[in-house]
């Protein structure tokens, strides 16, 4: 087993950089997560190192040797692909025996690993059917056995489950992640589902426009993003363009310029709908009034429960009414009009009959000062 | 209410197909055991057909032909396919709008066009003899196979191209990654799931060529072959002892029926679903093997079209009697128009008023059998099967015994 290190990656179609001079440290045995919005290249960079497209610059190695010019089937990885790539001719049985044979591995020993393979996966006894009598669900897993039989170095997995339906995506990630960790396979996994990532990986890389904008374990991702991209894109989040304008309260107070989902670009149409509404965000951000500035704060960083009391400090309080309520049984999404053109999702776990706001409720909270995220404005951060 | 009118719609459909198609067919079926109409049931006929060595070598002849022919037109059809779906060849599109071209036209004409260039005293044999390569003529076997393979392989290649191009592209990719190399992951994986393709388009191939009176009658000259030999055994022989005739188009009938239970059995397990992500990865040739691949491709498509191109300039020449001259006119066709112009309205009004028909059946037989299930429905799929496995010459047969007398005549109406 070894580990996977890319230096300075970058793929090119054309003019289009897909991958741009992307540098990761891999190590062996982790499970390692390549997220992003689509199109921001994380599946070409994992098509590089399965040898699927060539890279332009840099360089791909598995421990210390060198793989980018070795053609895919020699690399020695297993790919899972998101639309299965189950080879429909054969059965479920010679599906599995595909990579055997090809690596000259026959008679006993084959049918070890192919029921030892099956039964990793939980479909022994089905060995004999063709892929169209099978579901989604046991196609995808088809395709598992199939990568594991042949004990690969390195295990590559392309959007697995996001043809299945939330329900087995929650338990086939479980599986994933129990099978990785007991075999010690180094894998890459690429998702653009946010919730996937954060449960399943070691650690994460978040990626936008062919380059890694946060490498980190998921907590780290989640509480500490460290750029305006990576706060919208991980969970929701009620990101506003602002200006800070002065210490307050023992808060650094920032009237809004308008809001932001994680567009990069700044909507000049958003700025003007804008109400001049002042915000608190920490002292110690690093920013001075003046300077032009991005505040992300969470939804569940802000409390609007019926029994909520602020504190004394490091506190802002929010003032708003309800307009649209989600009951999601375990929490309550509310959209809260602070002013005429700018709402603020809310999440509250007081979820409680007593604690659930009404729409048209006019109700007063606040957010900790500590929950926020200040980022400097314009752009890439 | 909505169902009462296409159960009666389909009904309405099945009288017709039962009218039309399996009354006369029946009829051929039963007249082929009597040795006269009304006789005594016998087996002479089918006694006659195993004794004769015509009649034998007739079904021999047509099911060698029709594979001879299926073999070159696979030879053709199949690399030509593979090229458009996975390299930078040059004018895709065109290049496929050309390869429909022989299926459109006729294929006697093109038999007869070869018959002027490759004949006895065509222009090409004279060539070839003026600078000493002995050839006599293409008439016999090797014509028919020629003619039957440049016709019929667009069948073929359409159906290969479409295999090549739903084969999943992370299908293949898969196969690489488990580690087998290019070459082989063709093999075990692409193959396999074009195979149905090619078998289609082969057995498609196969059936119009075993049924095709029109080359065989014009190139065959000496050898006997079923269609043709029904056809004359029925005009030379009727109000005599038409048995024959039918009892030939029973076998022909058999023989297309076989060749497509076997094909029905074979893609019975076959059925592949494929999630076509992406089409197959364009390989980008350069150079030589750029050059090479998109020559290859333009001669196989273009060398069928030469009967065509040639009948065109032969229609704009003028003749001198039967003697063809160089001299450009538009006689031709001022004495097509003049003296000819009833025929010509015939095709252009029969084809007209098939094609209204067929889409008064078609249409909503196509509808039942998609949205609707149930008894009708299937009677109905398996009846519209059946002209497939028919010859013309065997319908025509059939219609013409069925309808020549009685309360409706069809012989030498506007109906056939």
């Amino acid at each position: 087993m070894r580990g996977i290190s890319l230096r300075g990656v970058t793929k090119r179609f054309d003019k289009l950089v897909a991958v741009n001079n992307v540098s990761l440290e891999i190590a062996k045995g982790e499970f390692f997560t390549l997220l992003g919005p689509s199109g921001c290249g994380k599946t070409t960079l994992l098509r590089c190192v399965a040898g699927f497209a060539e890279i332009n610059e840099g360089g791909i190695y598995f421990g210390d040797q060198r793989m980018d010019k070795i053609p895919t089937h020699k690399r020695g990885v297993g790919m899972v692909f998101q639309n299965y790539a189950v080879f429909p001719h054969l059965t479920v049985k010679n599906n599995v025996a595909y990579g055997l044979k090809a690596r000259k591995i026959t008679g006993s020993e084959m049918e070890e690993r192919i029921a030892q393979a099956l039964d990793m996966v939980k479909l022994g006894g089905l060995e004999d059917r063709l892929p169209n009598q099978l579901s989604g669900g046991q196609l995808q897993r088809v395709a598992i056995a199939r990568v594991l039989a042949i004990q690969p170095e390195v295990l590559l997995m392309d959007e697995p489950l996001s043809n299945l339906d939330a329900k087995l995506r929650v338990e086939m990630r479980g599986d994933i992640r129990m099978l990785q960790q007991e075999l010690g396979i180094t894998t890459i996994y690429v998702t653009h589902d946010q919730e996937e990532a954060l449960s399943i990986s070691d650690r994460i890389a978040v990626m936008e426009a062919g380059m890694v904008r946060q490498l980190g374990k998921p907590w780290e991702i989640y509480t500490e993003p460290q750029n305006a991209f990576v706060a919208s894109f991980i969970g929701n989040t009620n990101l506003l363009t602002a200006t800070a304008r002065e210490v307050k309260n023992g808060a650094l107070v920032v009237g809004c310029r308008g809001t932001a989902t994680g567009e990069q670009e700044e909507n000049d149409a958003r700025l003007a709908e804008c109400p001049d509404l002042a915000f608190g965000v920490p002292v110690d951000s690093g920013f001075i009034p003046g300077d032009e500035i991005k505040v992300a704060i969470r939804p569940e960083a802000i409390e609007i429960g019926r029994r909520a009391v602020m504190p004394e400090s490091g506190a802002w309080p929010v003032e708003g009414i309800i307009r649209r309520v989600e009951y999601l049984g375990y929490s309550v999404k509310y959209e809260l009009e602070l002013a005429k053109g700018l709402s603020f999702l809310v999440t509250s776990y007081r979820a409680e009959p007593s604690e659930i706001r009404e729409i048209g409720q006019m109700v007063k909270g606040y957010y900790l000062l500590d929950r926020v995220r200040v980022y400097k404005s314009g752009g890439v951060a | 209410m909505k169902n009462t009118f296409w159960n009666l719609t389909a009904i309405l459909i099945l009288i017709a197909v039962l009218f039309f198609l399996i009354l006369p067919v029946t009829r051929v079926l039963l007249g082929s055991f009597q040795i006269h109409e009304g006789g005594s049931w016998t087996l002479a006929n089918y006694l006659k057909f195993a004794e004769y060595r015509t009649y034998w070598r007739s079904l021999g002849n047509s099911i060698w032909v029709s594979c001879v022919a299926s073999l070159i037109a696979i030879a053709m059809g199949v690399p030509l396919a593979f090229m458009v779906s996975r390299f930078n060849v040059r004018g895709k599109p065109f290049l496929i709008a050309l390869s429909t071209i022989p299926l459109m036209l006729p294929s006697f004409i093109s038999a007869f066009v070869w018959v002027l260039l490759l004949g006895r005293a065509g222009v090409v044999t004279q060539f070839l003899n003026a600078i000493g390569i002995p050839f006599t003529s293409i008439y016999g076997h090797l014509g028919v196979v020629l003619v039957f393979a440049l016709q019929f392989y667009p069948y073929i290649f359409l159906m290969t191209l479409s295999g090549f191009n739903t084969v999943d592209e992370s299908i293949e990719e898969a196969g690489r990654s488990l580690g087998t190399g290019p070459v082989k992951t063709f093999i075990k994986v692409s193959m396999p799931l074009v195979l149905p393709g090619i078998l289609s388009g082969t057995l498609l191939c196969f059936m119009t060529a075993v049924e095709n009176f029109g080359v065989p009658m014009i190139i065959g000259e000496q050898q006997p072959y079923l269609a043709v030999k029904a056809y004359t055994e029925f005009t030379s022989e009727i109000g005599d002892h038409p048995g024959m005739a039918y009892a030939l188009s029973v076998v022909l009938i058999i023989v297309t029926m076989l060749s497509l239970m076997a094909q029905r059995y074979y893609l019975r397990k076959r059925n592949f679903i494929q999630s076509a992500k992406g089409r197959p990865v364009l390989r980008e040739l350069t150079g030589w093997a750029w050059r090479l691949a998109g020559g290859y491709a333009f001669f196989i498509v273009c060398f069928p079209l030469i009967p065509f191109i040639v009948c065109l300039i032969i229609s704009f020449l003028k003749m001198n009697g039967p003697v063809i001259t160089s001299e450009f006119s538009l006689s031709n066709y001022i004495y097509a128009f003049s003296r000819a112009a009833r025929p010509i309205f015939n095709s252009y009004f029969l084809a007209t008023m098939a094609t209204l028909f067929s889409v008064f059946i078609g249409v909503p037989t196509g509808y039942i059998l998609t949205r609707r299930k149930g008894g009708v429905s299937d009677a109905l799929d398996l009846a519209i099967m059946l002209p497939f496995t028919i010859a013309g010459t065997v319908l025509g047969i059939a219609l013409i015994v069925m309808f020549n007398t009685g309360f409706l005549v069809l012989t030498g109406t506007l109906s056939y």
